[in-house]
C-alpha cells in the first residue's frame, strides 16, 4: 500500500480513536434512569462503526481495543474493564458479521444491542446472580434507540468521509 | 443507507417484545436477599426497618437501608457508587448491584416471605 | 359488534361479583392483647372469616381481661392483691395446669416467680438490682409448691407470694383461638401472638406453613425456617426478648426460680414445637433455663412428644432436622 494511504489510515484512526475518547465522555455524562445507574447510551459505538465500514475489519478491531483501554483509563475503573472488553467485542462480532448482509442502521442497532448485552451477562458470571436478566428489556430497549441514532449519523458521515478516506 | 424492509420488521418485533417484558407487572417484593461474591449471606424482611453495613469483595462495603418497604444503599466506599445512585427497590425482582464489591441486593415476592415469625 | 361488547362487559360484571364467594381469600387482622401485637390471618369464604376472626378478636379479649396480671377485674389480680381466693373453672384449670408444668420441668417453670420478677423491676420496666437479702427475702416465697388448694378451687398464696400466668397466657390463649377459628368454619389459618404461633390446617394450595425464627443477634437474619403442619404450635424463649444492662452486665427476664437470678443458660434461643400450645410455652421458658443438657434429657423422658431447635449462639440443636432449613451448623438430637 503507498506510504500516503498507510499514513491516511494511521490518522484517520487516531482521530476516530479520540472521537471515540470524546463520546465515551459524553456517555459517562448522561445518565438513562435511577433505575440503570449503570447504563450508557452508547455514543461511542458511532467511531467503531465509521472505522469498520471505512478502515476495514484489522483497524476497526484495533480501533474496538482502543477504545475500550483508553476509555477505561480515563473514565472508568478495574472493574468496567472487563465489562467494557465483553460488551464491546461482542457488539464488534456481531457488527462484523452483519456488515455484509444489512443497512449500517441495522448493524448499528445490533451493535448497541450486543454491547449491554455483554455487559450484562459478565455481570452475570461475576456476581452468580440470574437477578439482573431483570434489567435487561430496558438497557436493550436503550441500545436499540441509540444504535438507530447513532446508525442514521453513521450513515451520512460514512457516506461523506468516504471519498476522503479510502 | 436506510434499512431495508426485514430489518424494519425484525426491529419492530424486537421492540414489541422487549417492551411487553419491560412493562410485564411484577409482584410487590416482601424479603431482601443479600448475596456478596455469589454466597447468599442475609435475609431480611421489608416491613421492619433497619440500617446495615455490608462488606464485601475488594474491602469496598456499603450500608443498606430499609425503610417503608423499600431497601436502598445509603453509603458506599465503591469507587464508582452506581450503587448509591440507584432508587429505592421494592418489587419482586428489582436488584441493587455493587458491582466493584460484588454485592447484589434482591428483592422477592411473597412466596419467598415465611407465613409467621416467632422469637 | 355490539354483541360482543355487551357479552364481554356481562363477563366482567360476573367474574367481579365472585370475589365474596371465592374459598382461598386471606383475611389478616391485628389485634391488641396481652401487652403485645396479635396477628391472626385466616383463609376461607370471605364472611365466614370476617365472622370467625370477630369470634377470636373477643376471646382473645376476654382472655386478657381474665387472666391479666395487671388488669383490677381479673381474678389473677385478686388473688395475687388478697393472697388467697377462689377462682372460676377455667382459671381454675389454668392454675393447676400451671403448677403440674412447674413439677412437671422441676421448677424450671414456675408460674409462682411473680414476686421476683416484680422485685427485678421487670413488668414495669423500672430495673433494679436486687441485693443479696432482698432476693432471699423475696425467694422465700417462691415455689409451687407453696401453693395450697382447697376444695379444688379455693387457693392460699404464701406471704409475700403471687402467681402470674404469663409464662402459659399466650401459649393457652394460641390454643383457644385456634379452637374458635375452627369452629367458625375456618379450614385453614395462622395466628402469631406475640410470637407464639398456632397453625390450623394446611394452606389453601396443601402446603404446610412456614415459619421464620429470629436470631437473637438481632440482625434481621433468621436462624432458620420450620415448616409445620396443622395443629401446631411453636413458640420461643430467649434472653435476648427482654433485658437490661447495668455496668456491663446483661440482665435478661428469664429468671431462675431456684437462684433468683437471670438463669445461667448456654443457650440464648429455645424453640418448642407441639400440638399442646399451653404447654409448648411453659417448656420453653423451663428449657432454656435448664440449659442444653438437661433439655436434651428432658425431651427424651417425655416420649419425645414435642420437638425442639436449641441454638447456643453458635450451633443449633434439633430434634427435626427435617422440619428446619437453616445455613446455621446443626446437630441432630437423637434418643439412645
Amino acid at each position: 500500500m503507498p506510504s500516503s494511504d498507510k499514513t491516511k489510515k494511521l490518522t484517520s484512526l487516531a482521530l476516530l480513536a479520540a472521537v471515540s475518547l470524546v463520546l465515551s465522555w459524553l456517555d459517562s455524562l448522561i445518565p438513562i434512569s435511577t433505575a440503570l445507574p449503570g447504563a450508557k447510551l452508547g455514543l461511542a459505538n458511532l467511531s467503531v462503526l465509521i472505522g469498520l465500514y471505512l478502515l476495514g475489519p484489522g483497524s476497526g478491531t484495533v480501533l474496538c481495543f482502543l477504545k475500550i483501554l483508553l476509555s477505561t483509563i480515563l473514565f472508568g475503573n478495574a472493574f468496567s474493564f472487563f465489562y467494557a472488553l465483553a460488551g464491546g467485542i461482542l457488539s464488534f462480532l456481531g457488527m462484523l458479521l452483519l456488515k455484509s448482509r444489512c443497512s449500517v442502521i441495522f448493524v448499528s442497532v445490533m451493535g448497541g444491542m450486543l454491547h449491554n448485552l455483554g455487559q450484562i451477562l459478565v455481570a452475570m458470571v461475576v456476581l452468580e446472580t440470574a437477578g439482573l436478566l431483570g434489567y435487561l428489556p430496558v438497557l436493550l430497549l436503550c441500545g436499540l434507540g441509540a444504535g438507530c441514532a447513532m446508525g442514521l449519523i453513521g450513515g451520512i458521515l460514512i457516506q461523506r468521509l468516504h471519498p476522503l478516506i479510502s | 443507507m436506510g434499512l431495508k424492509k426485514t430489518e424494519i420488521m425484525v426491529l419492530a418485533a424486537l421492540v414489541t417484545a422487549l417492551a411487553v417484558w419491560a412493562l410485564w407487572p411484577k409482584a410487590s417484593g416482601s424479603t431482601v436477599i443479600v448475596t456478596v461474591d455469589g454466597e447468599k449471606t442475609e435475609t431480611y424482611l421489608l416491613d421492619k426497618n433497619l440500617q446495615m453495613s455490608i462488606e464485601g469483595y475488594g474491602g469496598f462495603s456499603l450500608k443498606l437501608t430499609v425503610e417503608n418497604g423499600q431497601a436502598w444503599v445509603e453509603d458506599s466506599t465503591c469507587p464508582d457508587l452506581i450503587c448509591q445512585h440507584h432508587r429505592p427497590i421494592s418489587k419482586a425482582g428489582e436488584q441493587i448491584v455493587c458491582l466493584p464489591a460484588r454485592i447484589v441486593i434482591t428483592v422477592t415476592g411473597e412466596e419467598e416471605a415465611p407465613d409467621a415469625v416467632i422469637g | 359488534m355490539k354483541k360482543i361488547i355487551s357479552l364481554f362487559v356481562i363477563c366482567t360484571l360476573l367474574t367481579g361479583c365472585g370475589e365474596p364467594l371465592k374459598v382461598d381469600t386471606k383475611r389478616s387482622q391485628t389485634v391488641y392483647a396481652m401487652d403485645t401485637v396479635m396477628t391472626l390471618t385466616v383463609y376461607g369464604d370471605g364472611y365466614v372469616a370476617d365472622g370467625a376472626l370477630e369470634a377470636a378478636e373477643a376471646e382473645l379479649h376476654r382472655l386478657d381481661a381474665l387472666l391479666s396480671i395487671s388488669q383490677k377485674d381479673s381474678e389473677i389480680y385478686a388473688l395475687n392483691r388478697k393472697g388467697s381466693g377462689v377462682l372460676s373453672q377455667e382459671v381454675c384449670g389454668l392454675v393447676f395446669r400451671a403448677l403440674q408444668l412447674a413439677d412437671d420441668t422441676k421448677g424450671a417453670f414456675d408460674p409462682t416467680v411473680y414476686p421476683l420478677m416484680e422485685l427485678w423491676g421487670f413488668p414495669a420496666e423500672q430495673y433494679h438490682i436486687p441485693v443479696q437479702s432482698e432476693l432471699e427475702h423475696v425467694n422465700a416465697a417462691v415455689g409451687y409448691g407453696q401453693v395450697h388448694c382447697q376444695g379444688g378451687s379455693d387457693f392460699t398464696l404464701p406471704s409475700g407470694g403471687g402467681i402470674d400466668l404469663g409464662g402459659i397466657a399466650k401459649g393457652y390463649a394460641a390454643q383457644q383461638v385456634i379452637d374458635v377459628l375452627s369452629n367458625n368454619a375456618i379450614p385453614s389459618a395462622i395466628i402469631s401472638l406475640g410470637g407464639n404461633v398456632g397453625t390450623l390446617g394446611q394452606k389453601p394450595d396443601g402446603s404446610s406453613w412456614t415459619v421464620a425464627i429470629e436470631n437473637p443477634d438481632r440482625s434481621g437474619n433468621y436462624l432458620g425456617e420450620l415448616t409445620l403442619d396443622g395443629g401446631c404450635f411453636a413458640i420461643t424463649s430467649g434472653g435476648y426478648q427482654r433485658y437490661f444492662e447495668q455496668d456491663g452486665t446483661i440482665y435478661h427476664h428469664i429468671l431462675d426460680p431456684h437462684t433468683g437470678y437471670p438463669a445461667q443458660s448456654d443457650l440464648t434461643s429455645v424453640t418448642i414445637i407441639s400440638q399442646d400450645g399451653t404447654a409448648a410455652d411453659a417448656y420453653s421458658t423451663a428449657l432454656f433455663v435448664m440449659g442444653k443438657d438437661k433439655a436434651v434429657e428432658f425431651w427424651g423422658t417425655h416420649e419425645r412428644a414435642f420437638d425442639m431447635v436449641l441454638y447456643d449462639g453458635q450451633t443449633i440443636y434439633t430434634t427435626c432436622p427435617g422440619k428446619l432449613k437453616t445455613e446455621l451448623p446443626v446437630e441432630t438430637i437423637r434418643w439412645g
